[in-house]
Parts: structure tokens; C-alpha cells; sequence
């Protein structure tokens, strides 16, 4: 975490390693970085409650993501979703719309924390499996079910994130993704804000499996 | 005195927050960081508790004590071990930095005041020096300066800003 020069110093630098290119950035860049609220509130009195809090758990997130590296285009299908996600998705086939127990039983493969990897596989997945169900329905599907569940499953994203989710999302919008990767951060028991969230936009998720398997 | 030696992680929130702000309030205003002795007389407790509240702090944020000892040697945004990132508060220099980055988030310690980081470049030698007050960035000499880790910001122990 050095000051260079110039680009070309810091390339030069016998340390440089290119993995991590994406971190080579003007000084302007790191001053509006280290300006984020994670170091201003540094001069709280109560900042360890404040850094342990939800709140710094935001700003954090929002910090890694700002460092996070370029990440490839996801496409939006459903096996791309199952691709990227660790979680055994196919454990939800034939599952209904309102089928909780599923939801339980998939709750329980999951890890006690949440590690910002796994994070990031299941905002890819959210968003795979949002954008997995388009708004027309599919020739064959009732419409109005089609709809509400589409809704329903946007609704609960919303309700977990705070975002506000629309029912275009496409696989290119940040907003679901960066909002999923702050809550992902630290989130270590069931008890936590992140987790509840997780867990609702697993919900959301498997209502749009759900949908797709009706199809 | 009041509260005796207890395991570091059962330290009540409000407890750390009284005890980091004594720490960075004492940088601040003097440079360097207290030793748990002194911060035990600061905060009315045992040496033992106020060391065990350091230790707890420490885990918490990405700072480190020197190995072997119960220094602390790096408190964010400051280093109470001198670092090639010299840090001057209207004209005097008194702080390190912990890093290159961290030496950018000085100035939030001391609003309204003119900060000023001096460092040379690691290839070459070079001075460099950026000047800040508060919001705004008020020179970068020289004008082409970047700033690069190899390491995660935030990551764990073993990947330290020097890096």
C-alpha cells in the first residue's frame, strides 16, 4: 500500500505483481477511497461499536467492493447461475412457490458464515435467476401466476436488500450485486442482518426456480 | 480501580470505544501511542485489564502489536513505528502513517487543520508530497503520482500494508 512516482514507477517496482492491477490507481483515486465513512469515523467515540455495527459492516462492503477486481460478464441463464453458485441448487427441484421446508433444508448446506466469496456467488446467482425468468410469460404458463410470482420474488429481494429491485433487472445492474456483497460481509451467525437478508433473497431465488420448474 | 483481567473477547463494546478513542485521542495529540500502563491510568483501570482491552482492540481493527512484545506498533491511520510515511500537522511533523493509503485518511483526525504527507518513492527515491485539508486535496507533487498494493486492503494478518 505504496505512493509511486508515477504508473511507470510503480510497474517498475521489483513487489509489482499484475494479478493485482486493479489496484494501480491515481493518488485522487485512493484519497476519495480513504475518504469513505470506514476512516472518517475513526474520531467517533463510540467507533467500535460503530465499526461492529451494521453500519460499518456497509461501509466496509462498500470499501472491498470499490477494490474488488473487473469481474466477467454473467450471463443470465439458470445454468449459468448454477455454475457460479456453490450451493447445490438441483435440491430445489419440483419445489412450489411457498414450499418452506425446501427452503430449510437447503438452509442447512450452507456454511455457518458467509464469507464474501460465497457472497458473491449467491448476488450472481440472485441476479442470474431474477433475470432467468422474463417478464412475458413462457407460451403455456398462466400468465397471472407467471406475474404475481415474478413480482413476489422481486418484492422479496427488495425487502431483503433494501434496493430497489425492479422487475427489468438486467444482468449488467451493479445495484443488487453491491448491496448483496455489503450484507455478505461479516456475516458470521444466523442472527445477523446479513444472514436474514441471504435467506430472503434465497426465497426469492428459489421462488424463481420454483417458477422455472412450473414451466 | 474497577474491573479486574477478563478474556479479551468478553470486553463490553462500550468499554473498546472508551478505550480507542483514549488511544488515537493520545496519537493525535502526541504522536505516539500509549503503553497499556498508561492507558490503564487514562481509562481508571488495572494494567492487566487495559491490556487485554488493547489486545481485543488490535483484533478488531488493522492495526498490529510489535511481535514479541505488547507494543502497539501500528494503529491506523497511524504507525507508532516510524514509516517512510511522514505525516505533518500545519507544518509539523510529528505522525507516521501506516501505509500510503492509511496516510490519506490522516486528515479526518484533524479537521480544519493542513495535513501534509511526505514520503519518497519506493523506486527511485523521489520525494513525493501530498497536502490535504479536510475535504479537499490541495496539491500532489508530482502530479503523476499513483498509489498500488499487492495486498487486499482489509485482508488478513498476514497481508500487511507494507506490502
Amino acid at each position: 500500500m505504496n505512493l509511486f512516482r508515477s504508473e511507470e514507477h510503480a510497474l517498475n517496482w521489483e513487489e509489482y505483481d499484475p494479478r493485482m492491477a486493479h489496484l494501480l490507481r491515481p493518488v485522487e483515486w485512493w484519497a476519495h477511497t480513504f475518504a469513505s465513512p470506514m476512516f472518517r469515523a475513526r474520531a467517533r467515540s463510540d467507533f467500535i461499536s460503530w465499526a461492529s455495527g451494521p453500519e460499518g459492516a456497509a461501509a466496509f462492503g462498500e470499501l472491498r467492493e470499490r477494490m474488488s477486481p473487473p469481474r466477467p460478464d454473467v450471463r443470465a441463464t439458470t445454468a449459468a447461475a448454477a455454475g457460479l453458485s456453490k450451493v447445490d441448487i438441483s435440491a430445489v427441484d419440483g419445489a412450489s412457490p411457498d414450499d418452506r421446508s425446501v427452503e430449510h433444508s437447503l438452509m442447512r448446506t450452507w456454511p455457518a458464515a458467509v464469507p464474501t466469496e460465497t457472497a458473491r456467488h449467491w448476488r450472481n446467482t440472485a441476479r442470474a435467476m431474477i433475470v432467468a425468468v422474463p417478464a412475458d410469460a413462457l407460451p403455456g404458463a398462466d400468465p397471472q401466476l407467471w406475474t404475481d410470482t415474478r413480482r413476489s420474488a422481486v418484492r422479496d429481494v427488495q425487502a431483503a436488500t433494501g434496493w430497489l429491485a425492479r422487475a427489468d433487472v438486467g444482468a449488467g445492474d451493479v445495484r443488487l450485486t453491491h448491496r448483496l456483497a455489503q450484507m455478505g460481509w461479516g456475516g458470521e451467525v444466523a442472527d445477523q442482518p446479513g444472514w436474514t437478508a441471504m435467506e430472503q433473497s434465497a426465497r426469492a431465488i428459489l421462488k424463481c426456480r420454483s417458477l422455472a420448474e412450473l414451466t | 480501580m474497577a474491573a479486574a483481567l477478563t478474556d479479551p473477547e468478553q470486553i463490553p463494546l462500550e468499554e473498546l470505544d472508551a478505550a480507542y478513542a483514549a488511544i488515537m485521542n493520545e496519537i493525535v495529540a502526541t504522536g505516539v501511542a500509549p503503553h497499556y500502563a498508561e492507558l490503564a491510568h487514562t481509562l481508571g483501570v488495572e494494567p492487566m485489564r487495559a491490556k487485554s482491552v488493547i489486545t481485543r482492540i488490535i483484533d478488531l481493527t488493522p492495526g498490529w502489536l510489535h511481535p514479541g512484545t505488547d507494543y502497539i506498533a501500528s494503529f491506523p491511520p497511524f504507525n507508532n513505528q516510524p514509516t517512510q510515511y511522514r505525516v505533518s500537522v500545519d507544518g509539523e511533523q510529528r505522525w507516521f502513517a501506516q501505509c500510503g493509503f492509511e496516510a490519506l485518511a490522516c486528515r479526518w483526525l484533524f479537521p480544519g487543520r493542513t495535513v501534509t504527507v511526505d514520503a519518497p518513492c519506493l523506486l527511485g527515491g523521489d520525494p513525493l508530497r501530498i497536502v490535504m485539508r479536510d475535504e479537499e486535496i490541495t496539491s500532489i507533487d508530482p502530479p503523476t503520482m499513483v498509489g498500488y498494493t499487492r495486498s487486499m486492503v482489509g485482508g488478513d494478518a498476514a497481508s500487511r500494508p507494507f506490502r
